[in-house]
């Protein structure tokens, strides 16, 4: 016990030093900055490291043989199932396994189905290695492009319909929601850290995202299972409906947003 | 022999004991769709205004108002400094989340009002920690957590907060 207090204490003083010599910072400004910083320091930026490792993956064979170039063509730009644009229109209902899926959960799905991967292998750590630079990857394909989330089937509508609810959904042993923080309260602060407003700044367009504080990137649903974590709530396990429902609630938000991934984020 | 027997099992028992998880830790994981599960106040809340419907205003001040529960010992006013190490701490109040207090204290949210000087606004103490335990009873649907109805904090500890928030001693009121 005494080790753990002593430990806490050391990391709690740790954490207050660095508090006493934080300013409150612009945080647009503020981010700008370290994208500046970064880019100097290395001559590109992390982000852009990832997508090209998603390409790779992309054109790399699975344990069957198959890669996803296989069926999506060279770089994505295949005549029949090309991902140029894909991205802008997802979450989305997708037939072949009945389901709406996000980027994270149609690309585990397409690696278990297509391309022999075995599911226990890829449900956790091992599986984010690969999952996470292909989604920044098929997401990049469609830059430039308008976000234009359709809620066509049932399906969707009804995701689209959890995802509202999830959304406002006061939860947990804080009380939270999503809307709470990121609606009534953006912009303002958690201690030194400015609350996004998602809805507003069109999110799902520029996620998947390089996280410079942790030098990480992120896809839409290592953020929500983030934010979860800090309002005490367990956090859905990867690949879980709340991830698809409130993307799908922020898709829709997003539409008319212009895609532009890896997005560069706090 | 035996004594130095005894005395390392003792360091054995010792050491292991120091790595017992919490008991908030121990036990089954819980589950996202068991922490999603709501009361019947948080279901109320959750709309795009957050406000209680006006129908249902009255039953729903009542209820939160019914949950406050008082220190065994009747004193809701404790002591300040174990009120401020609560208050800072972010396992337990993390005030500083929302508000600002201490004017040593940078890192302090802007969601709450400044609590700076709280204690010459001549508010009543009772107030304080009821409002402290359930916010809900004063503001419905709040962002404010309610930190006694969740036990986060218990009605000692609100009550050593109370303190740190009224005491003129205390940093937040000199």
């Amino acid at each position: 016990m005494v080790i753990r207090y002593a430990l806490l204490a050391l990391v709690t003083s740790g954490m207050l030093g660095i508090s006493f010599s934080e300013e409150i910072k612009d945080p647009a400004e503020e981010v700008k900055k370290q994208k500046k910083l970064l880019l100097e320091l290395m001559g590109v930026l992390p982000g852009d490291l990832i997508v090209e490792e998603g390409k790779e993956y992309f054109h790399k064979e699975g344990p069957n043989g198959k890669s996803c170039a296989s069926c999506h063509g060279k770089d994505g730009k295949g005549e029949k199932m090309p991902l140029v644009g894909a991205y802008a229109t997802m979450p989305k209902y997708y037939k072949d396994i009945d389901k709406v899926a996000d980027l994270d959960l149609r690309i585990k799905s397409c690696m278990e189905k297509y391309l022999g991967y075995d599911p226990k292998k890829i449900s956790g750590k091992a599986g984010r290695k690969i999952i996470v630079p292909l989604a920044t990857y098929v997401a990049s394909l469609s830059n430039g492009m308008k976000f234009n989330v359709k809620l066509d089937h049932p399906k969707e509508k009804e995701m689209f319909e959890k995802g509202k609810e999830l959304w406002y959904a006061r939860v947990g042993k804080m009380d939270f929601s999503c809307a709470m923080c990121h609606d009534k309260y953006g912009g303002y602060r958690i201690r030194l850290q400015t609350l996004a407003k998602p809805k507003e700044s069109k999110v799902m367009r520029y996620w998947p995202a390089y996280r410079y504080s942790k030098d990480k990137m992120w896809t839409m649903e290592d953020r929500i299972r983030g934010c979860y974590k800090q309002i005490r709530v367990t956090r859905p396990p990867f690949y879980h409906w709340a991830h698809v429902a409130l993307q799908m609630y922020m898709a829709v938000n997003s539409n008319g947003g212009v895609v532009e991934v890896p997005g560069f984020v706090r | 022999m035996k004594k130095w027997i005894i005395s390392v099992a003792g360091l054995i028992v010792g050491i292991s004991l120091l790595y017992v998880p919490d008991t908030a830790e121990a036990g089954k994981k819980r589950t996202f769709e068991e922490d999603i599960k709501q009361d019947w106040a948080q279901k109320v809340c959750s709309n795009p205004e957050s406000k209680v419907p006006p129908e249902l205003l009255d039953k729903f001040l009542e209820e939160q108002r019914k949950l406050i529960k008082y220190p065994e010992s009747g004193n809701i006013y404790g002591d300040w400094k174990r009120g401020e190490k609560l208050f800072s701490n972010p396992k337990k109040g993390n005030c500083y989340a929302c508000h600002c207090a201490d004017p040593k204290e940078l890192a302090c949210g802007n969601i709450g009002p400044n609590l700076r000087g709280y204690g010459k606004r001549k508010k009543d103490p009772e107030y304080t920690y009821r409002k402290i335990y359930n916010s809900w009873a004063y503001v419905p649907c709040s962002v404010m957590y309610r930190a006694g109805v969740h036990g986060r904090l218990t009605p000692e500890e609100i009550a050593d907060i109370v303190a740190y928030l009224h005491s003129p001693e205390s940093p937040i009121n000199k």
